[in-house]
């Protein structure tokens, strides 16, 4: 049990310096929620090195940071881009629609669901149909600028075939 | 426009320049504070557009006015290519004479372009029932 202490230890540290974010989704774990399994029964250890654990004693498991999906290198630069303001509308489309693809598939995002997506790839809302979403996300702030997408379409709106 | 009632299926209306036009009242609503920044167009009735209202992005500026902030998204235009755009809820609330139940209903305004005139999309006609009549340069519309 010392081993699983003192990481519990250094990720309390690290927790400290991220802000709170909101989750929505059932993939995602909000950041320093703590999961907590107690009671564990008391067991002998089958080979001599391995940790025992013993019944008065609490494993507790923190997640510093929800899951993000993964940004190839080329995306990141088109985010920093954006920061500067030199992106053209062409490859700002392409970055909205390359962030909200990696999004809706690392969430598994059925087709036909519209999604609120910040720039930094997590979901902070989801709906149905395009006006609910708009309505549950307006007046809403994020820390982080965000979108709206509708997965497995090519567009938000618009003249489409 | 000139309208023509007719009781059984709503007005009818004429076109105007080849196109079929609609005065539509609304409003940009902030339902916190309920400022609002009202709406009034002669839409041009466009049934390719599946968003609800079209109108310039100057509009963005305006909603930001009373803290209703657009969500920017990018939309498809007729030729297929592809514009970032804004987005926002508004509530329509008369649509020519038919005056609807207050807030409203809520469509999507799309904000995009500097377009002279307002589109009215299929999503804000989706409880309506409108015929075109090509030969006679009319359409009839039943909220």
């Amino acid at each position: 049990m010392t081993i699983v202490s003192e990481i519990y230890d250094n990720q309390q540290i690290l927790s400290t310096d991220r802000p709170e974010e909101e989750s929505v989704l059932g993939s995602e774990r909000p950041i320093n929620s703590v999961s907590v399994i107690e009671d564990i029964p008391a067991t002998k250890p089958a080979l001599k090195g391995l940790v025992s654990f013993q019944k008065d004693e609490t494993l507790r498991f923190v997640f510093n940071s929800q899951p993000r999906p993964w940004f190839s290198p080329a995306l990141l630069r088109k985010l920093d881009k954006i920061g500067k303001g030199v992106l053209k509308r062409e490859e700002f489309v392409d970055l909205i629609e390359q962030i909200a693809e990696i999004c809706a598939d690392f969430y598994q995002i059925e087709p036909g669901r519209v999604i609120a997506v910040k720039f930094d790839g997590h979901i902070v809302e989801s709906a149905d149909t395009e006006i609910d979403l708009l309505l549950k996300i307006q007046g809403k702030k994020f820390d982080v600028p965000i979108f709206v997408w509708k997965v497995g379409s090519e567009s938000f709106s618009g003249w489409r075939t | 426009m000139e309208n023509l009632t007719d009781g059984k299926t709503g007005i009818i209306k004429k076109y105007k320049n080849k196109k079929a036009y609609i005065r539509v009242k609304g409003a940009i609503l902030n339902l916190e504070t309920s400022r609002q920044i009202p709406l009034d167009f002669e839409c041009q009735i466009d049934t390719g557009f599946d968003g609800g209202i079209m109108v310039p992005d100057s509009y963005n500026l305006e909603a930001k006015s009373i803290n209703v902030e657009a969500r920017v998204t990018s939309i498809t235009l007729a030729d297929g290519s592809k514009v970032p755009a804004y987005v926002c809820a508004a509530h329509i609330q008369e649509i020519d004479t038919h005056i609807l139940p207050l807030p409203g209903k809520a469509v999507m305004l799309v904000m995009c372009g500097n377009r002279k005139s307002e589109l009215l999309g299929m999503d804000a006609l989706k409880h309506c029932t409108v015929f075109f009549n090509g030969p006679n340069q009319t359409f009839t519309i039943n909220v």
